[in-house]
């Protein structure tokens, strides 16, 4: 009985696995931004002018933007003077083999759960591992290469491909689209540049892991991806954080370029700080992210499994321009205790007969609040739109709340719209009939809830398929009984 | 009657809360799709003063009350002494939750308000809004259902030229009551309507209200139903068609703030010409309104390349242990069945005609006073070419 008592305390007070902090040498810029916080980074990155120029613009409009006040969350303001808008570990050498990694790094892999050995035979994953705000890891770079394919940081890329990053940077997201975008054009330190070139189909996951590190560093990735004419490329993002007390804000932009019968896959499983039982701590995720499919036949497919973070907050979203473009979205969104998420989707129909798909699950537990906000419109030019809704909520516990937002705003009559939503909480029934096999009732619990988010979890490659139900479980851990 | 005597204190907080809010624009979420300003700008001299009463008038029974611009036209109005006809209630005012820009305006400028106190088993009441000035109008409107009576209100508007109308309809239902409301928004083409609707609904008691808004310029209903007692039921509907330029915008709360409670929602548009829909449905689940059913359903068709439809069906949730759902869906008539007619031998024209109607009717006939749906269904077949 006290072993079982053991293990069940163990299991309700299950702390955030990966919360810890590596110590490894550190360049700051000064606290706070200003114009010359602007010129400091773009200098440290050893930009070209027309870059810095472009970031002086968003700055500026940054500053006479407003924070939005729209969303179903509530935080404290905050202080953008209070954040480092630069960190650099200073460790920069290029590397061929795990030997020469530093340590600290390697240990940080094995926390992560990713032993040295299998991180160069893992399924034919390319580990492109942002340690902060800047590359420090490539691997697989060479067979990339091979078929031409470009995938560097965005920084390497501003220097040896100025014309794709010049032509495609800021096409989806404009440097003024909404203040956290704005934001991010100014500062960003670093994130991913992907390039396939015409009629290639990766042959591997693409993957990066984000890691936010450094006290007080808010993390401003910047991801462009562009898949050309007859390609396909999927790509993965997994983040973890270090636990920290204090807030730190994550303002990331993504944008996703497909052009003719292209198709980019995107992947996330994000599982960062939520915070601690009482609420205190925790990453603000601000992110934008937004596909355009430019060409004709092409897809975007946005994958997502959101577990962590305080305050979840982002609309990945489909341009369906391209006639007969598709655009999909298929989420789920796990709040526990303080955690609130208002997230979901847009899927603009402009080109003829584009079709779209939302599958979102939100699932709230503890003191929880999670919202599904979307927006399927239908422009006047997009002849035989259609259009495909599902967004359930999962309640669990009578202290959380759900909520779901959906706009539906149609010019087009061919238009084929569909939207269906329902909130329940877990039958108990379902329950019962577990308990009766010898199920206990948080595993009962962790198998329905598994269950009900099957039709997502379906869409993601296989091993993040499998992260994503691990920490489904541990998310959800001490939320029943 | 009684003398006039306004509640002055409802009036002046809306006074006051007029001096600080303006009338609302497109930034404003609530009014987000709904341009007022192009509706409310023009105010045309009427073509003539008198204006008919509806042929419904001659031809219903039970209690008929005719508001001339909000203001009780006592000889045209007939009503049984089981009802109670005042012009002030001590309750007006007090139905409304949430102030807003138009409840404000009706409550500082209402020069004469219509309260209804019902019990027992009812006749019917109609009103009939004749509207025959230019200038802004605003009716009110409460109606007190005591314990375990029923009532039918049905409602109906006739204007000689453009009218601005803001009414303000205060429903409030006692245990066990049983309300129907009516609100046939049919009319020439000229009216301007922001028409809010509260029902404040106590344990056991029922209220349904069905809107038909055909016809009309623009229409603006804000209709929401405060379950306040257990097993309080409520079930909003309402039917939309836009044609030329004209707007609809039916703007839904169901609140559920105790157990136990069930809530349904229809609405169903058919959007021609230019004309715009806008559909907001939000169902409010708070944390002790365990065990609640709430649905709500919306559909809409488009039948020109330019007619546009904004739906929004909400639902926010605090309680665990509940059946909540939604759906919407926006197209056009099925090809296949319309097919199905052809390969019968009905031409396309009479097939969209009948698929129409069918979609319409639904709405139709949830009116619950058999006369006037008979009256409606009628009309709506003559209209729609059906003859069977």
């Amino acid at each position: 009985m006290a072993e079982q008592d053991e293990i069940l305390t163990q299991q309700i007070d299950g702390e955030y696995k990966y919360g810890f902090v590596t110590d490894i040498e550190q360049e700051f810029a000064e606290k706070g931004l200003t114009e010359n916080t602007v010129r400091f980074i773009s200098a440290k990155k050893n930009e070209p002018e027309w870059m810095l120029n472009w970031r002086l613009e968003a700055y500026r409009h940054w500053l006479k933007m407003k924070q939005p006040t729209w969303q179903n969350v509530t935080f404290p303001e905050i202080n953008f003077q209070d954040i480092i808008y630069y960190a650099v570990a200073k460790k920069k050498a290029k590397l061929n083999s795990l030997d020469e990694v530093d340590p600290e790094i390697l240990k940080v892999y094995d926390k992560l759960g990713l032993p040295k050995e299998e991180q160069k035979l893992l399924a034919g994953v390319a580990v492109d591992f942002v340690m902060d705000s800047e590359s420090v890891f490539t691997t697989f770079k060479s067979s990339l290469k091979e078929k031409g394919i470009i995938f560097c940081s965005i920084a390497e890329a501003i220097q040896d491909h100025p014309a794709l990053v010049k032509q495609y940077l800021g096409s989806v997201v404009p440097v003024r689209d909404n203040y956290y975008s704005a934001l991010n054009a100014a500062v960003f330190s670093d994130g991913s540049f992907v390039y396939i070139p015409k009629g290639v189909r990766c042959p591997m996951e693409l993957s990066t892991y984000f890691r936010i590190n450094a006290e007080n560093t808010g993390q401003f990735e910047r991801t462009l991806i562009i898949a050309d004419d007859n390609s396909y490329v999927s790509y993965l993002e997994g983040c973890t954080a270090p636990k920290r007390d204090e807030n730190q804000l994550h303002a990331a932009v993504v944008e996703l370029i497909t052009l003719e019968n292209a198709e980019i896959k995107y992947s996330t499983v994000q599982n960062w700080y939520p915070g601690d039982k009482e609420g205190k701590g925790g990453i603000y995720n601000f992110v934008t992210k937004r596909g355009l499919c430019k060409g004709n036949n092409s897809k975007i497919s946005w994958t997502q499994v959101e577990t962590g973070s305080a305050i979840t907050w982002k609309y990945p979203s489909c341009i369906l321009k391209g006639d007969n473009s598709i655009g999909e979205f298929y989420s789920v969104a796990v709040t526990n205790n303080f955690q609130q998420a208002d997230t979901g989707t847009k899927m603009i129909h402009i080109g003829k007969n584009t079709r779209s798909r939302i599958v979102s699950k939100g699932i709230s537990a503890g003191k929880s609040q999670n919202a599904y906000r979307g927006l399927v419109q239908v422009n006047a030019t997009a002849e035989n739109a259609y259009n495909f809704s599902q967004c359930d909520s999962l309640l669990i516990g009578d202290k959380c709340g759900a909520h779901t937002f959906p706009y539906l705003d149609i010019k087009n009559k061919t238009a084929n719209v569909e939207h269906e939503a329902t909130t329940s909480k877990i039958g108990e029934d379902l329950l019962f009939y577990c308990n009766q096999r010898g199920l206990s009732t948080e595993e009962a619990v962790n198998m329905i809830v598994n269950g009900y988010c099957k039709e997502v979890f379906r869409q993601l490659p296989m091993e993040f398929a499998v992260e994503a139900q691990k920490l489904l479980g541990i998310s959800l851990e001490g939320s029943v009984g | 009657m009684s003398a006039t005597m306004i509640n002055e204190d409802f009036r002046t907080r809306a006074k006051a809360f007029l001096q600080t809010n303006g009338m609302p624009t497109s930034r404003d979420e609530e009014w987000r799709f709904t341009n007022l300003r192009k509706y409310f700008t023009d105010a045309v001299a009427p073509n003539s003063t008198s204006v008919e009463l509806p042929a419904y008038y001659h031809n219903c029974e039970g209690n008929k009350i005719v508001l001339v611009n909000g203001v009780l036209d006592a000889e045209r109005s007939q009503f049984d002494n089981t009802i109670e006809v005042t012009n002030t209630h001590p309750l007006l005012g007090s139905g409304i939750q949430e102030e807003n820009y138009f409840t404000a305006l009706n409550a500082a400028n209402y020069t004469d308000a219509l309260c209804i106190s019902v019990k027992g088993e009812n006749q019917p009441i109609h009103i009939f809004h004749i509207i025959t000035k230019a200038e802004f109008v605003f009716p009110r409107i409460l109606l007190s259902a005591k314990r375990s009576s029923s009532v039918v209100v049905n409602e109906f508007y006739t204007t000689s030229s453009t009218a601005n109308v803001s009414a303000v309809i205060e429903v409030f239902l006692e245990e066990n009551a049983n309300v129907n409301w009516h609100a046939i928004q049919h009319d020439n083409g000229a009216l301007n309507v922001v028409n809010h609707v509260e029902a404040q609904v106590a344990r056991d008691a029922r209220f349904q209200y069905v809107s038909l808004s055909q016809n009309s310029r623009f229409i603006r209903n804000t209709i929401q139903a405060r379950l306040n007692g257990e097993n309080a039921y409520a079930s909003l509907n309402g039917f939309y068609q836009t044609d030329g330029e004209s707007l609809v915008d039916n703007h839904v709360l169901i609140d559920h703030k105790v157990a136990n409670c069930e809530s349904h929602q229809l609405f169903k548009g058919l959007l021609d010409g230019e004309g715009t829909g806008v559909f907001n449905g939000k169902i409010m689940v708070h944390q002790d309104a365990q065990k609640t059913n709430a649905y709500q359903s919306s559909k809409a068709v488009l039948l020109s390349e330019t007619a546009t439809i904004h739906t929004k069906p909400q639902l926010e949730i605090f309680a665990d242990d509940v059946k909540c759902s939604h759906g919407a869906a926006i197209g056009q008539m099925n090809k296949n069945e319309i097919f199905y007619f052809m390969a019968r031998g009905i031409d396309e024209k009479k097939a969209a005609a009948i698929l129409n109607y069918a979609y319409v009717v639904e709405l139709y006939e949830r009116v619950s006073d058999e006369k006037l749906k008979a009256y409606l269904i009628e009309k709506l077949k003559k209209e729609s070419d059906i003859d069977f």
